[in-house]
């Protein structure tokens, strides 16, 4: 899942969407946003934000607003929502709310918006301003002209005396409140009508009367509009209002009442909630290649507001089912969902839940859960009794499907919050199970690949360093970059005659290819060395194999006979290696021609002593061009003085002293496989290998002089 | 990764001649880039191209690499290649052997 994705879902949201860069020029509009403003994408995209859709006299204040931000990193106008005017391509303004966030990314910050044309809503404001000056005149006088007035209103509208107490509600408020006349409304205590409704606001808080706009309104306060969520605990349905208040004064100025005109912006306020948590559920989703974790991510991203409880299961390729995954706010919930999960059966059920989602690969809506179904359900009466007190109101399963294979579901459980789902919720689950299969599938395509490439990568690197009779070695091997790619260096050791040969080298460039070189590289070494195991004669073998290759095949390689007490070297265009002796730290051998490369060449060997004691090391040009602060290479120097200081230790605290400080010198990802080959020569093997030196050691061993 | 340090690509061209000047580091990142920009200009008609080395201050094996990719290229493919030694000494020339076997050219003038 990338941005690309991402994008496409944004490009059908029911709002505008539209990107811009630090500079304001735009990076994405979307479907609606041509269709809002008139120009297509191809028209807009590049262009300044501003010269498209901002009215002139509001276009200094923007450019002011971003250059602030990229200053000062404060933006007045971020996260919130905004009223404000629009430029369609024809000249004409409308008015439009949006939200504007940032997100800063690699190549800098980017801003996002969701605009919403509200030229509909502005009339209606406008409409509403001339009902108030109507009805504060209609209170004056009779309320047979107010009940005309204001029934006609699809919108609610209710008046709220001084008292707390309703006077007055236009037939849709009645509606609302389930009353049958003004009459039942002035004699309903106002806590009673809010009573069978669970009202929270946009943040979940619960909303008391004492939060109303028309009760502050009457208190003397300024009350701004107030969204809420109210959801009918008998039917279980949610709607999203809008409440405004207006005082209305008697001829003293004292406030004499408040007027609340109730509008239901339940399908706008969906349509929002739902592509905000598309948008970060795509984000998420994008986020991480770790599958589990992301699902989990989703999951806990779904509550509360989309649902109370929210479960990822992921079916194996024999149809198992394997819970990855369940959110609910409160963590005392999550330890009942765990005791549930114990009376669940190890079978699906094909013909309901799950496994009914499993076979048809369809949705599934239980709208109501009835008590009934509890019982069924139930194996037992303390599952039966587990399940009561979930409180289940409403369940969905969808499908999470790829290539119309489903391979897992998606379940979101309504308990607590009382709304019952319907099919706009499906419909968003199942768009939530959609991403969420794709990110599962690339993340499992992602670990094969990488099983792939750490199976090739360990055919191509020893297991361990042999044995070899009075040497000790330590390797180490680190490839850079993603799991997913082979690396390019390799080494190697095996016998000859006796002798043994290493061969370190660095194959150029990543990848099947590479690896397809490096295998090459490997066995014509082998074989090579059975007729001539002289390192310059090997290398001259591997330089003609690379070079019968049908495209550019360049390896650089150090092959090293060593025997004990000396050692032959021969390089082809590969750094040459380090003797750490009681002389110091010395590069020894001399250069040779890359491997694959050229047609002038020439390999000459050096032959030298190792004493004991003596420790050879050799890397690959990852070690040396390894990138630091402000860009500065670990380079050779770093590397003799790590060297140096280190002679007298044994190879494998040379190797953890050197990753230690590649380590810690390193800024940002590796960018080079790094290979490094470290053999120190203890002396006489062990092995008796001749006469002399058997009887040697044992005179020794015998402590006779 | 980190932001390598600005790598710069200056072209120069008079009929059938270019000129490519490499200015920052030649690594795995910026050399497709040098790549790149040579075929751009072999594909517009350029026979001689000349790749000016003398303002790199680092190159690596994929520097090297796609060198030597230009130089194949230019004996495969009948063009001429002329590069401009660093002017600060880049051991990975030496301990290679590219010195022997890069078209490397002395240009008597700098510019």
């Amino acid at each position: 899942m990338d941005l690309d994705q991402a994008r496409a879902i944004l490009n059908y949201a029911h709002s505008a969407f539209i990107s811009i860069d630090e500079r304001g020029g735009i990076v994405y509009w979307n479907i609606r946003a041509e269709e809002m403003f008139g120009r297509t994408r191809a028209q807009a995209v590049g262009q300044s934000l501003a010269d498209m859709i901002i009215p002139e006299r509001l276009r200094d204040a923007h450019r002011e607003g971003l250059r602030r931000f990229m200053q000062t990193g404060e933006g007045k106008v971020l996260n919130k929502r905004l009223e404000l005017s629009a430029l369609r391509v024809d000249g004409s303004e409308f008015p439009v709310e949006l939200t504007v966030s940032a997100l800063a990314e690699d190549r800098g910050w980017s801003f996002h918006a969701f605009i919403l044309d509200i030229s509909e809503r502005r009339d209606a404001e406008v409409q509403r301003q001339s009902l108030l000056d109507e009805l504060q005149r209609a209170l004056r006088g009779s309320e047979e002209r107010l009940a005309v007035t204001v029934n006609a209103l699809a919108e609610a509208v209710t008046i709220r005396g001084p008292d707390n107490h309703l006077i007055y509600a236009n037939q849709a408020a009645l509606d609302r409140l389930s009353l049958s006349s003004v009459e039942e409304l002035r004699r309903a205590d106002p806590h009673e009508l809010m009573g069978p409704y669970e009202t929270t606001g946009e943040d979940g808080r619960e909303i008391r009367m004492e939060d109303l706009p028309s009760v502050r309104v009457l208190r003397g306060e300024d009350a701004e509009p107030l969204m809420l969520r109210s959801v009918n605990r008998n039917t279980g349905e949610e709607e999203w209002v809008l409440l405004k208040a207006t005082a209305v004064r008697d001829a003293s100025g004292a406030i004499e009442a408040a007027v609340t005109i109730i509008e239901n912006v339940t399908t706008a306020k969906r349509s929002s909630l739902r592509m905000e948590f598309l948008a970060r559920a795509s984000r998420v989703l994008a986020s991480s290649l770790d599958y589990q974790q992301t699902l989990r991510n989703v999951a806990g991203l779904a509550v509360p507001q989309v649902a109370d409880w929210c479960a990822v299961d992921l079916f194996d390729a024999v149809g198992e089912r394997v819970r990855v995954a369940v959110a609910h706010v409160d963590p005392a919930k999550l330890q009942m969902a765990e005791r549930l999960r114990a009376f669940e059966p190890e079978e699906l059920d094909p013909d309901q839940g799950l496994g009914l989602v499993l076979r048809t690969g369809e949705p599934l809506l239980y709208k109501e859960i009835p008590d009934e179904l509890l019982v069924e359900a139930a194996v037992d009466e303390e599952h039966l009794g587990l399940l009561r007190a979930v409180g289940m109101r409403s369940v969905l399963v969808v499908p999470m499907a790829v290539r119309s294979r489903t391979i897992g579901a998606l379940t979101m459980v309504s308990a607590e919050s009382g709304r019952t789902f319907d099919q706009s919720d499906v419909e968003l689950a199942e768009r939530i199970a959609e991403v969420a299969a794709l990110a599962v599938e690339n993340a499992r395509l992602y670990s094969e690949r990488t099983e792939v490439a750490r199976t090739l990568q360990s055919s191509l690197l020893p297991e361990a360093p042999p044995e070899v009779p009075g040497w000790e070695i330590a390797v180490l091997y680190r490839p850079a970059g993603h799991e997913s790619e082979v690396g390019g260096d390799f080494y190697d050791f095996w016998e000859v005659d006796g002798d043994w040969l290493m061969v370190i080298g660095d194959v150029t460039g990543k990848g099947v290819r590479a690896a397809s070189v490096t295998s090459l590289v490997r066995h014509t070494a082998w074989a090579a060395s059975d007729f001539d195991s002289r390192p310059g004669q090997i290398l001259a073998r591997v330089d003609s194999a690379l070079k019968r290759r049908p495209s550019l095949s360049v390896c650089s390689s150090l092959c090293l006979r060593i025997s004990p007490g000396r050692a032959t070297l021969a390089s082809g265009g590969h750094p040459l290696p380090f003797r750490l002796s009681e002389d110091g730290v010395a590069e020894l051998g001399s250069a040779g021609t890359l491997l694959g490369a050229f047609t002038k060449f020439d390999w000459p060997e050096t032959e030298f002593v190792m004493r004991p004691g003596d420790t050879l090391v050799a890397i690959t040009d990852g070690v040396t061009d390894t990138v630091g602060l402000d860009d500065e290479r670990f380079g050779v120097s770093r590397l003799e003085e790590i060297l140096q200081a280190t002679q007298n230790e044994s190879p494998t605290v040379i190797r953890e002293r050197l990753v230690a400080a590649l380590e810690d010198f390193q800024v940002g990802a590796q960018a080079d496989d790094t290979a490094i080959v470290i053999m120190r020569f203890t002396g006489a093997p062990a092995v008796q290998e001749t006469g002399r030196l058997a009887a040697n050691a044992n005179v020794g061993a015998l402590g006779v002089p | 990764m980190i932001q390598a340090s600005p790598f710069e690509i200056r072209s120069e061209r008079n009929a059938d001649s270019g000129r490519l000047s490499l200015i920052g580091e030649l690594d795995i990142a910026t050399s497709p880039q040098v790549e790149e920009a040579a075929r751009g200009m072999l594909s517009e008609g350029v026979r001689e191209l000349v790749v000016d080395l003398r303002e790199i201050t680092f190159i690596d094996s994929s520097g090297l690499r796609m060198l030597i990719v230009l130089s194949d290229g230019a004996t495969k493919e009948g063009w001429t290649l002329g590069l401009i030694r660093p002017s600060e000494p880049m051991s990975v020339f030496a301990i290679t052997g590219a010195d022997e076997n890069l078209p490397f050219i002395e240009e008597p003038a700098a510019q």
